[in-house]
């Protein structure tokens, strides 16, 4: 798709402005992806595909219309500006809604990596081949790698809106991913391993082997402990995923629609006072950052959670207005094909002062935890979790023997409070970052 | 696009010496409405429209994908795409297409785009009235509305060629209610294979009620003891149960790659007797069913497991001829971006004899699970979780007070061996499935079962 974006944009804001918008937006993208998967080092599967399409956004009497094409002909973009229009006319009013302005200072990233293109097939096949070998190498448990992948994408996106926005911007991410199976006396695990980047040159088949190997090892012979209620320590992926699940909380929207525990405490200690919490749209190399957001307001770094206190929500346009402030930079958009809404960007916990081994270290009796399951059950909400949990027991402060089959539960509001400890090691997982994390106090459903 | 042009795409995606080729042409019309606040906020209408062309060598599986549907773009997918088979020399050719039978078409009786969009806005606006009415603790209602109208069209080198229709409509409402520092929230959805008659069976009112009902109930709850008990899972739970703990280790593409627990058990006694789990695209207006499934084979009644004996796995095309098997039309996507799994349709565990008074009174001590939420499981091993979003304590063989926070986790095939009691009852709640990325519209359906020895996750003093 050749695509003019200057002259696309001038004439569909246009037409809109024609059929009676006060104000509209284009927002144009354009994607590629390529996925390879391996199997005893030949290709089981790959995927490859082009995507492309146009939303757009107007403004009628307070009103909010969309409407969303494929297609990039004058007449469907006709079709669109009708079709937003009368959209249009079913939405509620609602007096603050507004396309930001332009004249915006924007961050300067560099989150394209040609080298992507420059590199052959058969080279990123090899570093699935690398990954894989580097997970068998890892212990003699190992019995065989499901497979191993690579994969890789570009996107290109543009947004325009009649109050002078016209933004463009293109970045890379590319992965490794592994599945390893260990086996010992008949009991089977499997362990998953990644690593991403925006960057070729910094994928590294050793850590996304290594971790693949390590998990699929470190639970075999696992077993139920007693019930109780017992310290844990959360590996970062698996801390990583619980602040995942808060940050639907630092929502401004949820805030003001009753659907946040963190509403009304700005300025009081959430949380333990060794923890920060951080959304950051313009870090470098990083996957989720972009100069502008989906309705093109500038990105930021935004403190949430400064020394557990809470510093800040996250917004949008609409909702910053309702709440008497400015946009954050966090009108996130997945698609073409959607709206903006509320949402986190890089969000991390910052790293701590712990090492890993001084936080096990500390504990007298508790679970290291190494996986979750039923993450997506949570409520964010009311905060109530309850979680399947496997992990390797800690006694007297120090590894035991590994564990599965029990539930760790309790209130996300509380877990929050109950972080005492958080490790030097700071590692994202995709966009969502983490260090290794001790809570205090939870409780553990066993036998 | 003509059959004609299907067959010329065909053989530019074999001519590299593949064994087979698939097209898979979707057009998705949808519309989703949400309200919040009492507010319309967000409608979003649109077609989405693309091809993806499959190509299999071997062993070795290409999939392209775009949303450019022509002639030309298609050739040059499968060329791209045909470059898996490269090393590979089959003399497959395209057979005369053919267009199998299906046992059943879903009859949609008012279509959703005949409804006016005021009628389906008034249905939000409803159901969120009646949420809000029902207590003043209730602070907030979201409610959405969806309608989804995906016509596809399948063809395979091997002669295959089905065009289908597949109308789906869904409503959900979820309630937020707030007592000093506790918030809680109900959630009550419905979904069909079928237009608007949904909302005959159950009024967008009636589902609004529910989840605040649900809501305030949760509010008064008390936090769920904790430790291994006896449970009953009411048959308007659900099916997340059979879901999670046998259906997806029964997929076949899990088995073959040694990632299910129920591997190698073929012809095995690996449930209760009691127990007889089916998997059924064909019955009429389920959330999960289906004409054809998304490699054009018929959908199908398939008996997975038959008085606790393992009789059958679910194939798709590509696990089916890998084994011999026979194909159970389990082939399914999410979209023309993806390429088909081996996916559940509507999965349920058949009635028993007992009645459900007998089975709560034969409880000392225990858990009533009334409605499940979602759930996952670790295919491998068999070890799930699934949350209770409604829950009560059995005392004494009665029914006492609701409780909050509570998870149940288990081991499949363990959980199936350790049922006791079916009940003569059956229900169905419908889901979106999530597998390798892709969801899929699934229903699952349960009689209520007696499971002893099931751990109970919560935050209350363990029993």
């Amino acid at each position: 798709m050749g695509l003019d974006f200057e002259k696309f944009a001038g004439t569909g804001l246009q037409k809109a402005k024609k059929m009676g918008a006060e104000q509209a937006e284009l927002f144009v993208v354009k994607s590629r992806s390529l996925e390879v998967e391996l199997k005893d080092g030949r290709i089981d599967e790959i995927k490859q595909s082009d995507s492309h399409g146009v939303g757009l956004r107007v403004i009628k009497g307070n009103r909010q219309g969309f409407s969303f094409s494929t297609d990039f002909r004058a007449s469907a973009l006709d079709k669109m500006v009708v079709q937003a229009m009368e959209n249009s006319r079913y939405h509620d009013e609602d007096e603050d809604l507004y396309f930001p302005a332009g004249g915006q200072v924007y961050p300067q990233l560099n989150l394209y990596d040609p080298a992507l293109k420059q590199h052959s097939l058969e080279d990123k096949m090899q570093l699935a081949q690398e990954t894989a070998e580097t997970a068998k190498k890892w212990h003699q448990q190992v019995s065989r790698i499901e497979r191993s992948g690579y994969e890789e994408g570009e996107v290109a996106m543009w947004l325009a809106n009649s109050n002078g926005i016209l933004q463009h911007q293109a970045g890379t991410y590319c992965g490794l991913f592994c599945l390893a199976l260990g086996e010992k006396n008949g009991e089977q695990q499997s362990g998953y391993g990644m690593d991403s980047s925006v960057s070729l040159a910094a994928l590294s088949p050793t850590k996304a082997g290594n971790m693949a190997g390590k998990r699929a090892v470190q639970l075999l012979g696992a077993a139920p402990v007693n019930s109780g209620v017992m310290d844990l320590v959360l590996e970062p992926m698996i801390a990583a995923q619980i602040l995942g699940i808060i940050s639907a909380c630092f929502s401004g929207e949820a805030v003001r629609k009753n659907k946040s525990f963190l509403a009304d405490k700005v300025g009081q200690l959430v949380a333990g006072t060794e923890v920060t919490l951080i959304d950051d749209g313009c870090m470098a190399q990083h996957l989720a950052s972009g100069s502008f957001d989906g309705e093109g307001t500038a990105t930021q770094r935004t403190v949430l959670v400064e020394n557990g206190m809470l510093k800040q929500y996250l917004y949008d346009c609409l909702s910053a207005k309702k709440a008497g402030t400015v946009s954050t930079g966090n009108g996130v958009r997945g698609s073409y094909k959607g709206t903006p809404h509320v949402g986190t960007t890089n969000y991390y916990l910052a790293a701590g002062r712990y090492s890993p081994e001084q936080l096990i270290s500390s504990v007298e009796q508790g679970i290291y935890v190494t996986e979750i399951l039923g993450a997506h059950t949570a409520n964010p909400v009311s905060g109530d979790f309850s979680f399947g949990a496997s992990g390797i027991l800690i006694e007297h402060g120090a590894l035991s023997r590994p564990v599965r089959g029990v539930t760790i539960a309790g209130n996300l509001q509380q877990l929050l409070q109950k972080i005492h400890g958080v490790g030097n090691d700071l590692t994202f997982y995709g966009s969502h970052g983490a260090p290794t994390v001790r809570i205090g106090q939870i409780a553990v459903s066993g036998i | 696009m003509q059959k004609k042009e299907l067959k010329e795409i065909l053989n530019a995606a074999l001519s590299a010496g593949a064994d087979f080729a698939e097209i898979f042409i979707e057009q998705k019309e949808s519309t989703v409405i949400s309200c919040e606040d009492s507010k319309i906020e967000k409608i979003n209408t649109g077609i989405d429209y693309g091809m993806g062309i499959r190509v299999i060598a071997g062993e070795s599986t290409s999939y392209v994908h775009s949303n450019d549907v022509s002639l030309n773009n298609g050739i040059q997918m499968a060329k791209l795409a045909g470059t898996v088979a490269q090393e590979y020399r089959s003399k497959a050719t395209v057979q005369e297409f053919q267009m199998p039978g299906a046992s059943q078409q879903p009859t949609v009786v008012q279509r959703p785009e005949q409804v006016a969009f005021d009628d389906k806005i008034a249905l939000l606006k409803v159901a969120d009235a009646e949420a809000r009415a029902l207590n003043e603790a209730i602070q907030q209602v979201s409610v959405s509305y969806s309608d989804v109208t995906q016509k596809v069209l399948i063809a395979n080198s091997e002669g295959t060629c089905v065009e289908d229709e597949r109308v789906r409509v869904r409503f959900a409402c979820n309630s937020i209610a707030r007592k000093a520092d506790q918030i809680q929230t109900g959630f009550s959805s419905m979904g069909g294979t079928c237009g608007f008659e949904l909302f005959e069976e159950k009024s967008a009112a009636q589902l609004g009620r529910e989840s605040a009902k649900r809501a305030m109930t949760l509010l008064e709850a008390v936090p769920c003891p904790t430790g291994k008990m006896t449970v009953i899972i009411g048959s308007e739970a659900g099916g997340t149960m059979v879901h999670e703990a046998c259906g997806h280790g029964l997929e076949g593409d899990l088995v073959q790659k040694g990632l299910s627990a129920y591997a190698g058990k073929l012809g095995q006694q690996v449930a209760s007797e009691k127990i007889t789990v089916v998997d059924d695209a064909t019955i009429a207006g389920k959330y999960g069913s289906y004409a054809y499934d998304d490699e054009g084979n018929p959908g199908e009644k398939t008996v997975l497991i038959e008085n606790g004996v393992l009789v059958q796995y679910m194939n798709d095309l590509q696990t089916a001829r890998r084994t011999g098997a026979v194909c159970t039309g389990n082939g399914r996507r999410e979209s023309y971006r993806e390429k088909p799994l081996t996916r559940m349709s509507n999965t349920y565990i058949a009635p028993g004899n007992d009645s459900v008074e007998d089975m709560i009174a034969s409880v000392e001590y225990g858990l009533y699970v009334k409605r499940m939420g979602g759930g996952q499981v670790n295919s491998l091993n068999g070890d799930y979780v699934f949350d209770v979003a409604e829950g009560y304590l059995i005392e004494h063989g009665q029914i006492t007070k609701a409780v909050r926070g509570a998870t149940l986790a288990g081991n499949g095939p363990e959980s199936l061996r350790n049922v006791e009691m079916v009940g003569n009852d059956l229900g169905y709640a419908i889901g979106t499935c999530g597998k390798n990325g892709q969801s899929a519209p699934v229903a699952d359906a349960q009689p209520t079962l007696k499971i002893h020895g099931l751990t109970v996750g919560g935050t209350g003093s363990s029993q």
